[in-house]
């Protein structure tokens, strides 16, 4: 009997979840529906979403005086330059030994005229085959729905 | 100009002029590459891009020599003591290219 005289709707008077604005009334939990746990579980959706939004305009900021400012600025600019100083990450694109006869490498056989025509055809072929490429319409792309 | 840097490179046959570039800049110039900043620049960009193709996460890069041939003329250009090496040396008629 208990049962039957419980209404199905609950009146909604609930504040609003925990949200960083508070007065924001897209915030209002949603009014319940004939399942309890409907309700429960929207509104654990409801207030999870609240609490990952960072509502930029509301935060209040954090702000710093003046000298702390100042300090912390010469602390970083004082860091910076200790790392650009120091010769560590300077030659990281570095260029790998070839050879240790340079001269020698450089005064050998130049490369042969039937290699340069091959890598030539090669490269006309694939040139060729690239400007080929092209989209093959199979079907139209928009349809209409057949409504009996 | 370092000599010992470029005595190699003056003695190369049919060699019309040529570049040793490191990373801060050109170290030595001479014949049609003499003050080319210009083309020393592109060439060092071409080989540093060159190695980054050929090595695949091994140790050894595959290439020695880098070519770039026209018509009358080649660029070759190789790596050694962290300096680019890089001559211009005429096409011999038996090897002028159809390009």
């Amino acid at each position: 009997e208990r049962e039957e005289g419980k209404p199905l709707l609950i009146p909604v008077n609930h504040a609003s979840n925990k949200s960083s604005g508070g007065t924001d009334p897209t915030y209002h939990s949603i009014p319940s529906s004939r399942f309890p746990d409907e309700q429960a579980l929207l509104n654990t959706i409801l207030s999870k979403t609240a609490h990952n939004i960072i509502d930029v305009s509301a935060a209040d900021s954090q702000s710093m005086e003046q000298h702390e400012y100042m300090d912390r600025a010469r602390q970083y600019s004082t860091r910076l330059a200790m790392i650009s100083g120091s010769t560590q990450c300077k030659r990281v694109t570095s260029l790998p030994t070839l050879t240790s006869q340079p001269h020698q490498v450089l005064a050998s056989e130049p490369v042969p005229p039937s290699d340069i025509q091959q890598v030539t055809k090669i490269a006309a072929y694939a040139s060729s085959a690239l400007s080929q490429i092209k989209v093959d319409a199979k079907e139209e792309l928009v349809v209409q729905f057949a409504i009996p | 100009m370092a000599s010992a840097l470029t005595q190699g490179l003056e003695r190369i046959p049919d060699q019309l002029g040529y570049l040793v570039i490191s990373e801060d800049g050109v170290l030595a110039s001479a014949g049609e590459l003499e003050n080319d900043e210009h083309a020393a620049g592109v060439i060092m960009r071409m080989v540093q891009t060159a190695v980054k193709l050929c090595m695949n996460g091994s140790a050894e890069p595959f290439l020695k020599r880098m070519s770039v041939v026209f018509g009358e003329h080649t660029y070759m250009a190789t790596i050694s003591g962290q300096k680019v090496f890089v001559v211009k040396r005429h096409n011999n008629p038996q090897e002028a290219v159809e390009v």
